[in-house]
């Protein structure tokens, strides 16, 4: 399964550079991590940032997007080709919703302590 | 000498503004291409004035310089840089996306940071790789003010830092796409500037007291970061000819007091000495003289009594400030020109009026308190310290952000934070904070030398721009930092320099700069000028007789123009509201 999220114009991902942090931007990092580990490689998860990909938008579905409906539509977030969310981030909860939807049952909200890699990742053990 | 026989391939300049860096890196670079050697000559200034000095027009690529065979010079500016880098991103989309969509690409792409990114890859590219340096057997570097040049020098180690460790999102890398193929280029140029085979760090200072200990600030640094091969330049040396001049007098003792107190770090140092030289140093045939002297002075037959009556003295310019109650008051210019005292002696006189006052520097170069000496009960001291601003912000950050993600997700953030560009925002914050203060009281500011300025100007242009979409919460005082910056009741800006040529031309740029970013400068302070004084001295009489030109050039762009004769102890004479500093303009 493939998620895309195409963003709007951003100097960094976390939004630390910009006037103030925005806290959405952090806790969209939190959420692809935990889909990225909790389906252990069965999902996918691209970000696109319209300043350093700009081409990733003019070639495919989201500059049409653009054309059409402005800035404002930003970020647009696909599910395999499949538009899921428009003009503003998915919530955890909404994301959980969507993969359960299509057959992943991820928990994307608890506070459980995601499992560490760190140590066990390569030829180290 | 051994700076110019015995030099390595990398030669870098550095030192408080307006030691003469550029005067003495292009002398250099004179020296060595006569030798029969090729040598590059780069300014990373964002306000070069290599042009002047070298009285040619430079661009970003290596020019040749007619009189100099072997010699070729450009300038390396970081406002250009980030434009052509933006064009590169954007260029291929015009026409495909959407109007808005481009302005809001470029919009991202024209803060500090891209413009820290962008410069740093141009210098890392004529550091770190054989081709772009090819043919030329040198490379002199006359380099941006100090806190910058610290900040550019540090930048390979904080990025090879960053790229070896991968993984997570390296934050402000973002905006140079492709980056990870720049790995080998940033790490080439680490190891370049910490090989002593490769690179010398030419300190250059003038025999005073505050443009020393800034040098020896800045080598204890260098050599903390593992560049060790260093020297010194000591530029602008004076012994009086005429011991009956009591202005030579005074000028020879102040240079050897200083070389007695010279710090030992220094002293330890090779070390090449240049007198002062009795006309300013522009020109390739004036600065070949530099090390082969002699340099000839002399009358210029300017009429020097009309230009000062058409200045006003710092004693009517404080009788102007203390007619309000409350604002900003900010000083302006190229480095060394003074900004930092005239700042103390402004928020001296205010306090001494019984107004609360607060004097807070943003040079990272800058030790106000030095100055200063002990406190007094109305004025209060501080500094934008760069390193304690950007703990404080990341503190911040983890706080509110981090408090929403889990561990590993702090972790990230942490990482994130470590971005070169994070002491950008801590220290833009801090700067509109300070600003802030002006609605009850006065606030004096001593802003770093020019280039970092404009830069520090523009990040609040972009914010400006960035904050009118943006809906998540921006402190009050980002949000009013600009229309603040361009009430010209609130906000009064001193634009200072001294009766020479490039100080003049620096600052005159930075006022059609502010103009350009919707702010009127309140007026001109000509600083440190021989004019007021009777001298007989030669080469001080030389140096006199060549300033007229450019207090006249100075009251033509001027709103208001202030006049302040050269002074032994300037903080305690325009400090003190007495009347022997009454007797001292009147020296003449």
């Amino acid at each position: 399964m493939k998620i895309e999220i195409y963003e709007p114009a951003m100097c960094c991902p976390t939004g630390i550079c910009g006037p103030s942090v925005d806290t959405a931007l952090v806790k969209l990092q939190e959420t692809i991590r935990k889909i990225e580990e909790g389906s252990e490689g069965r999902i996918t998860v691209r970000r696109y940032n319209l300043s350093a990909n700009p081409f990733d938008f003019s070639n495919n579905a989201p500059g049409e997007m653009l054309r059409v409906e402005g800035t404002k539509a930003l970020p647009l977030t696909y599910i395999d080709g499949e538009l899921v969310g428009k003009g503003a981030y998915l919530s955890p909860r909404e994301m959980q919703k969507k993969l359960a939807e299509r057959g992943e049952g991820l928990d994307l909200t608890g506070k459980r302590k995601a499992v560490k890699r760190r140590g066990c990742g390569s030829a180290c053990c | 000498m051994d700076l110019i026989a015995q030099a390595t391939r990398n030669l870098f300049f550095t030192g408080k503004g307006g030691v003469g860096k550029t005067t003495v890196a292009a002398a250099t670079a004179i020296a060595m291409a006569d030798m029969g050697r090729r040598i590059l000559l780069v300014s990373t200034d964002p306000a070069s004035n290599l042009d002047e000095v070298l009285g040619v027009p430079l661009s970003d690529t290596p020019a040749a310089i007619d009189d100099v065979p072997g010699l070729f010079a450009m300038n390396i500016d970081p406002e250009a840089a980030a434009a052509a880098y933006r064009e590169r991103v954007v260029g291929p989309h015009r026409g495909v996306l959407p109007a808005e969509a481009i302005a809001s690409i470029e919009e991202q792409l024209s803060g500090a940071c891209t413009m820290e990114i962008a410069a740093f890859d141009e210098f890392a590219k004529l550091l770190g790789s054989q081709a772009d340096r090819a043919g030329f057997d040198h490379i002199v570097f006359d380099t941006a003010p100090t806190g910058h040049t610290l900040r550019l020098l540090e930048l390979p180690a904080a990025w090879s830092d960053f790229l070896e460790t991968g993984a997570g999102s390296v934050s402000c890398l973002g905006p140079l796409s492709g980056l990870d193929d720049q790995k080998e280029l940033y790490a080439n140029t680490r190891r370049a500037l910490a090989d002593q085979q490769l690179t010398t760090i030419v300190v250059v200072s003038r025999p005073d007291e505050g443009a020393l200990s800034e040098a020896e600030r800045t080598s204890g640094e260098l050599a903390a970061l593992g560049v060790t091969n260093q020297r010194l330049v000591l530029n602008g040396l004076y012994t009086a000819s005429d011991a009956n001049d009591p202005l030579a007098r005074s000028f020879a003792a102040r240079c050897r007091d200083s070389l007695a107190a010279l710090p030992a770090s220094l002293a330890a140092l090779p070390r090449t000495e240049i007198p002062l030289a009795p006309v300013n140093m522009l020109g390739t045939a004036t600065l070949r003289r530099l090390f082969s002297g002699p340099i000839r002075g002399g009358a210029t037959g300017d009429d020097i009594g009309i230009v000062t009556t058409a200045c006003a003295s710092f004693e009517d310019l404080i009788g102007k400030l203390e007619a309000r109650k409350q604002g900003v008051i900010m000083t302006m210019g190229k480095g060394g020109v003074g900004k930092t005292t005239l700042a103390a002696a402004v928020a001296l006189r205010l306090s001494a009026s019984g107004r609360r006052v607060y004097l807070t520097t943003t040079d990272p170069a800058a030790h106000i308190s030095q100055i200063l000496g002990t406190g007094r009960k109305d004025l209060i001291v501080s500094r934008i310290d760069p390193a304690a601003e950007t703990k404080a912000y990341a503190a911040e950050v983890m706080a509110t952000a981090g408090a929403a993600v889990d561990e590993q997700g702090r972790a990230l953030l942490a990482e994130d934070l470590r971005s070169p560009c994070t002491e950008e925002i801590a220290v833009f914050r801090a700067f509109a904070r300070v600003v802030a203060r002006g609605a009850d009281g006065f606030v004096v500011i001593d802003t770093a030398p020019t280039g970092h300025t404009l830069l520090l100007l523009d990040a609040a242009e972009a914010y400006h721009r960035q904050v009118s979409h943006i809906m998540s919460a921006v402190p009050e005082e980002v949000k009013s930092l600009l229309p603040r910056l361009r009430d010209p009741d609130f906000t009064r800006i001193l634009l200072v320099t001294l009766p020479e040529a490039t100080p003049v031309h620096e600052a005159a740029a930075l006022q059609r700069d502010l103009e350009r970013a919707g702010i009127q400068p309140f007026g001109w302070i000509i600083n440190q000028s021989l004019t007021p004084h009777k001298v007989s001295d030669p080469v001080l009489a030389s140096r006199q007789g060549r300033e007229g030109r450019y207090i006249g050039e100075a009251i033509t762009l001027a709103r208001s123009c202030y006049l302040i004769p050269w002074l032994a102890e300037p903080l305690q004479s325009l400090g003190e509201n007495t009347s022997r500093k009454e007797s001292e303009r009147h020296a003449k």
